[in-house]
């Protein structure tokens, strides 16, 4: 048993070096480690075989980034201690706003601990505000949707996606917490005292590894299948979308409004946004409608929303979803008016 | 009969620690209630801060990770 874990350990590291490797190599080479397929004109093919060459060339172009990372998503998980790490944004000061930004990246993977971890920061003293700026950092900027920004589309527009996330994130949960409706909520849930294991089990760094194996495996498990049939039905768009419809409606300032409004309803699964946008950009959507699409829409999730309804009731969910949509959109003019390109 | 309530919202790593329970219980042979808590409102107002985690008689036992088999056995053992 244990020289099998001693194996596991070890095959999970190898996994996440080779796949930083796949990641970084090409950057430092100029080209990719393994040969890509690609599919020339896409609408030429049959439409029954257009979701499989869309997706022969994604998978053979990013497997290497799909790898490394699950398997990042699967350490972070095992590896990082959630509840030591959100006490210290657990006092009501700018200081929490920061560091509740900045933390809430790698401190959810897995969307099931998603809304705990935000009642408990508010239950731990922080207040709505920093618990808002969590709930809305987490989607839009986790690790996973930036690399794959940064991998589909451009470095520059994984930056944006970050800083713009990262702003946003600490504005409105500074906002929010502001208006008399969330500090009634908040006084609601002042008395409230996390709940603490009598036990705290420690794990040694083998079996730590052994768990990060086994966590990438659910992540996989997860958001795969979805990605899948996401992505194939994207393969459609990029191959039918009339370039002139979206030439007309997804540019200038009417492309930046409609990119931050239509990403909410439409709800893609997780990482399936990142694809919508690369077709959309292909059929000649600009930048910054892209920005504000790849801002709003995870941000101001119907999931997420729905979720914390229960905690902090319509009125606060509508505040923040309103304000989500109205500053992914200023950041799309920003972008338009000081950046432009990819 | 012991209480042992499982919270979680139906991810994966949710329902994972609720079968590791059931079969801890099974294995184990006691009289036990495995029941699966998934409002958010009533998390909160148990300090629950973390998903998954598990309750035995109104004790958080883990919070944040599924716990083995062997370990909810012990959990349970100590108790009776």
């Amino acid at each position: 048993m244990s020289s099998r874990n001693t194996a596991l350990a070890v095959l999970a590291w190898v996994l996440f070096f080779f796949g930083l490797f796949t990641v970084v190599y090409p950057r430092v080479a100029g080209t990719p480690l393994f040969p890509v397929y690609n599919y020339g004109n896409l609408s030429s093919y049959n439409p029954v075989l257009i979701p499989f060459v869309y997706l022969a060339n994604y998978l053979t172009r990013a497997w290497g980034a799909f790898l490394f990372a699950f398997m990042l998503g699967g350490i972070i998980e095992a590896f990082i201690p959630r509840q030591k790490m959100t006490n210290y944004f657990s006092s009501r000061s700018a200081k929490s706003y920061f560091l509740a930004a900045l933390f809430a990246p790698v401190l959810t993977v897995c969307s099931c601990a998603m809304i705990p971890i935000f009642g408990g920061i508010i239950a731990i003293g922080a207040g709505i505000g920093p618990a808002l700026t969590f709930l809305l950092m987490a989607p839009a900027a986790n690790f996973l949707a930036i690399l794959f920004t940064s991998e589909l589309i451009s470095p520059l527009m994984a930056a944006a996606r970050f800083g713009f996330s990262f702003v946003i994130a600490i504005l409105i949960g500074f906002i929010v917490a502001k208006t008399p409706w969330a500090r009634a909520v908040e006084e609601k849930f002042a008395k409230i005292s996390a709940a603490k294991a009598a036990e705290v089990v420690k794990m040694d760094f083998r079996e730590k590894s052994v768990n990060s194996l086994r966590d990438a495996y659910v992540l996989v498990r997860t958001i795969l299948p979805y990605l899948l049939i996401g992505v194939a039905a994207v393969s459609f768009i990029d191959a039918y979308m009339p370039r002139d419809v979206v030439g007309a409606y997804l540019t200038g300032a009417q492309g930046v409004i409609l990119g931050a409004v239509i990403g909410v309803p439409l709800y893609t699964p997780t990482l399936v946004e990142v694809f919508l946008t690369k077709a959309l950009l292909n059929a000649g959507m600009a930048p910054s409608a892209a920005l504000a699409f790849l801002l709003g829409g995870p941000m101001i999730s119907i999931p997420s929303m729905i979720g914390v309804s229960r905690i902090i009731g319509w009125k606060t969910v509508l505040t923040y979803a309103l304000l989500g949509v109205l500053w992914a959109a200023v950041a799309g003019f920003i972008y338009m008016t000081f950046i432009g390109g990819l | 009969m012991v209480k042992i309530e499982v919270f979680g919202v139906g991810c994966p790593k949710c329902k994972k620690t609720e079968e590791n329970c059931k079969q801890a219980v099974k294995e184990l042979g006691i009289k036990a209630e495995v029941t699966h808590v998934y409002d958010q409102l009533e998390m909160l107002k148990r300090g629950i801060t973390d998903n998954p985690s598990v309750m035995i008689d109104g004790k958080l036992v883990v919070s944040g990770r599924v716990p083995e088999v062997q370990e909810i056995k012990k959990w349970l053992s100590v108790r009776k």
